[in-house]
């Protein structure tokens, strides 16, 4: 999914609800948070380009946490439930580098996350008064990985710039809790785990063409697998009576 | 208000969900820049500065190294033919195509770019190193002329070192060493097959001293010039030690180490080479003869015997593998062929026909010579060692020498006496002997030169005669043994005593009141009594008698010879004596030996004791 025409939709959609006056039993959430990733297949791949390379650079990042951001509308019913869609984003990465007196060499792996996907809320928030909900997610991961490689020697350089995508789906249970700032604001704070089924990566548009790591023959994926802690800013849209 | 803050937080969002996670770091190490060239085994297909290549279509040559430190390598004959990999580590062959070049010298040059073990991106990429080149000479050669040559066969620290050229082709696999033999029934045999193109030299342990020609062939293909080679077998020496013992000496081969000993033979009486010994130690150098046979040529032979696998049979070895030397047994004396003896510890020896030598038996040694001039063809001593008489060749000419008194000696021309005069022999004590007149044998008295008696033989064919010590006794051969005595101013006939005329080996008189002649055959020994004129004793021999040489008047002692047995029958004791060994079938006639005061002597000038004590 094309992260432009992403940020298109998502303005369109917001700046028509913005607009929107109507009484709806509507939360409307925007937020941001952080998250761990596992990546063990990336990095099993990023071991196998140090051991195919002739000299050994070093691991500066290894697919550190990073922050996500979130957006969600939620249908709150009367008691206990709310039901809604949700979309977060994030991103991580990797480096090999090595520098000397004869020349620079840098691979950088970038992954990037894109989660759709819906969201059940049980409990007596949001609804309600303030409280512990039970959360539980669940959608589809766009996933893309962007490697740009440099190797400079010398006078000689050479650089490589490669994409690949991954589609799969995933789980996101969690614990939510909600607190009503004023009556048309409230915010939650949500701790949940993410449970991954990620598709092997691929060339753009040529599912066929899959990415395998060449010594373990292992099928090379995203692993997005980890906690995400997250803040959310929901404003209500409530029918009035 | 609510409204536009929601706007900015739409705002907000929109604006960090574009933000993405951006690698950073750097990881830069300090190197040192000079770097250190490798250390680089290579392996070629040659091994030289100068290589021949034989002229044939294609030549290959090839190199590969024993790591990963090169980048690349580079093969480049005269500039124009290349081939080049570039696997860090493996091999590269460039096959070189020689049909048509008129050229026969070109240079072939290896690169080699190395890396530079500084450890850098570049040195790790292959982008930096060392670049190393070597050339070598080509030279293109006729393929008869690819093969080595033996330098040379040496004989040093006891065995055989053979050295050849290195071989400067390509693709060597191996030297063969071939070596020819003289009478081998193969023409000729493999001594080495070695592998390393580096190794030029071989000991060959196998060589004994057979002339060899050794050569190299290489790769089975290319022959090489040879090199030849022999013995030399060691200078062997036959001496006669102070006792007449034969010593043979030799100086130990260069070869020695390759030797298991030595084997001490010598020819024998048949032909046969025989051994006599075998040495271990190749360190001794004489040899002491056991047991020699007296009266015998000696031909020793000095043969090697090999350590290891030996190319000769035994026939060989004697013939090809021996050195020789010749030598009798014995301590030196005069040579002789004829000799007498009286009862002293003296014997008279006819040298050379020339003289007569009196020869003392005690100290071994010529006592004093008798010559006159010419030749002299018979002579004889009395019993009592009084006088000498002897033949001249001059016709009718006789030679007293009186022993005891000297200035009694002298010649006698009795030509007028004897105008037929023939044969002579013997004189006794009274200083008569006979003289054959024609067919008349005539008792003569030499001191007074005057004829006693006469007898007509019934032959005229005189051998030999022999007087007893009393003048009284006499006999003839003629063509057989005719006996007679001297009694009553006359001499008579006595009775034949050999009725069946069995061969008359020797027989001669005991001196004493009782005269006795003493009568040898093949198969008995008599002993005769002259008085009674009948046999006395009588000694049978189961194992023939060979030959009779002469009796020991003093010790009566005759000394006689069986098979290859010198031996002694003591006519007074009939004891029997054996004293030495002789050639088995070597023939001694009865004057080539002589016994005397226990010794004998032999007539080719030499001598030895045989028993310890004088009798």
């Amino acid at each position: 999914m094309n992260r432009k025409y992403c940020k298109l939709l998502l303005l369109t959609f917001f700046s028509i609800l913005s607009l929107s006056v109507s009484s709806q039993n509507l939360l409307v959430g925007i937020g941001g948070g952080g998250g761990t990733y596992q990546m063990n297949p990336i990095k099993d791949f990023n071991s196998t380009i140090v051991e195919l390379l002739p000299f050994k650079p070093e691991l500066t990042d290894n697919f550190p946490p990073y922050f996500l951001y979130q957006g969600e509308i939620l249908y709150q019913f009367p008691r206990y439930l709310a039901v809604g869609a949700q979309f977060y984003t994030t991103s991580t990465g990797a480096r090999l580098t090595l520098g000397d007196y004869s020349g620079h060499y840098t691979l950088d792996n970038i992954q990037q996350g894109l989660f759709p996907g819906v969201r059940i809320l049980i409990g007596k928030a949001p609804a309600g008064s303030n409280g512990l909900n039970l959360s539980l997610a669940g959608g589809m991961s766009f996933s893309r990985m962007t490697s740009h490689e440099r190797l400079e020697v010398y006078d000689e350089s050479v650089k490589d710039d490669q994409k690949y995508r991954s589609e799969g789906w995933y789980i996101q249970p969690g614990i939510s809790f909600f607190y009503t700032v004023w009556s048309g604001l409230k915010v939650s704070a949500t701790g949940s785990y993410y449970y991954g089924f990620e598709g092997q990566y691929h060339l753009p548009d040529q599912k066929d063409q899959k990415l395998f790591n060449s010594q373990s023959n292992d099928p090379i994926k995203p692993q997005w697998e980890g906690v995400r802690l997250n803040l959310t800013a929901y404003w209500s849209f409530v029918r009035n009576p | 208000m609510r409204r536009t803050f929601f706007h900015s937080l739409i705002f907000i969002f929109l604006t960090f969900i574009g933000c993405t996670f951006e690698p950073d770091g750097d990881h830069f190490i300090e190197l040192h820049e000079q770097g250190v060239v490798p250390e680089i085994g290579v392996d070629l297909n040659f091994a030289t500065d100068t290589i021949y290549v034989q002229k044939s279509e294609w030549i290959r040559f090839s190199y590969s190294n024993n790591g990963d430190q090169v980048n690349w390598a580079q093969l480049v004959i005269d500039g124009e033919e290349t081939a080049i990999n570039d696997t860090p580590s493996g091999g590269l062959e460039l096959r070189w195509y020689l049909e048509g070049k008129s050229k026969t010298v070109f240079p072939l040059e290896l690169r080699l770019f190395t890396k530079s073990q500084t450890g850098s991106i570049a040195d790790k990429l292959g982008a930096e190193g060392f670049l190393i080149s070597k050339t070598w000479t080509l030279v293109v050669r006729n393929p008869d002329m690819m093969g080595v040559r033996m330098k040379k066969a040496e004989l040093t620290d006891g065995t055989l070192k053979l050295t050849w050229d290195m071989f400067k082709g390509t693709d060597f696999k191996e030297y063969r060493i071939y070596r020819e033999i003289d009478y081998y029934q193969q023409s000729f045999v493999q001594v080495a097959t070695i592998t390393a193109q580096e190794q030029t030299s071989f000991i060959d342990q196998n060589y004994h001293g057979e002339r060899s020609r050794y050569w190299v062939v290489v790769n089975g293909q290319f022959y090489g010039p040879s090199v030849s080679v022999e013995g030399p077998l060691p200078e062997l020496k036959a001496v006669n030690l102070t006792n007449g013992d034969i010593q043979l000496s030799w100086k130990k081969p260069p070869f020695y180490k390759n030797l298991k000993g030595y084997r001490i033979a010598y020819r024998n009486d048949t032909g046969s080479i025989e051994p006599i010994g075998e040495i271990t130690d190749t360190g001794i150098e004489s040899f002491t003869i056991p047991n020699p046979k007296f009266a015998f040529s000696y031909e020793f032979y000095l043969v090697m015997i090999p350590k290891s696998e030996s190319y000769y049979d035994d026939w060989a070895l004697n013939q090809f593998l021996s050195t020789r030397a010749g030598s009798t047994y014995g301590k030196i004396t005069p040579i002789f062929t004829q000799a007498y003896a009286g009862s002293e510890p003296v014997s008279f020896l006819l040298n050379n026909y020339q003289r007569i030598i009196a020869f003392d038996h005690r100290s071994f040694a010529p006592l004093r010579e008798f010559g006159y001039g010419v030749n002299i063809s018979w002579f004889d001593v009395s019993s009592n060692n009084h006088y000498l008489v002897c033949k001249l060749n001059t016709p009718a000419t006789i030679v007293l020498e009186d022993l005891v008194n000297s200035t009694n000696t002298k010649k006698l021309n009795l030509s007028s006496t004897f105008p037929e005069m023939g044969h002579i022999a013997s004189v006794s004590d009274q200083g008569t002997g006979i003289v054959l007149n024609g067919q008349t044998a005539v008792l003569f008295d030499y001191v007074h030169e005057q004829k006693i008696a006469e007898i007509t033989l019934q032959f005229n064919n005189l051998f030999a005669n022999k007087i007893s010590a009393s003048g009284n006794f006499f006999f003839c051969e003629t063509n057989a043994y005719e006996y007679f005595r001297y009694k009553d101013q006359q001499i008579v006939r006595l009775p034949d005593f050999n009725p069946d005329k069995d061969y008359v080996l020797h027989a001669d008189y005991l001196p004493g009141q009782q005269e006795k002649l003493i009568q040898s055959f093949s198969n008995r020994v008599e002993m005769i009594d002259c008085n009674t004129w009948h046999v006395e004793k009588q000694w049978t021999f189961s194992e023939p008698i060979t030959e009779v040489y002469n009796l020991d008047m003093k010790n009566g002692q005759l000394f006689y010879r069986q098979g290859n047995q010198l031996r002694l029958l003591n006519v007074f004791t009939g004891n029997r004596e054996d004293l030495c060994t002789t050639g088995e079938s070597y023939y001694l006639n009865k004057w080539m030996l002589f016994y005397n005061h226990g010794q004998i002597l032999w007539g080719q000038g030499r001598g030895i004791d045989v028993t310890g004590t004088n009798n």
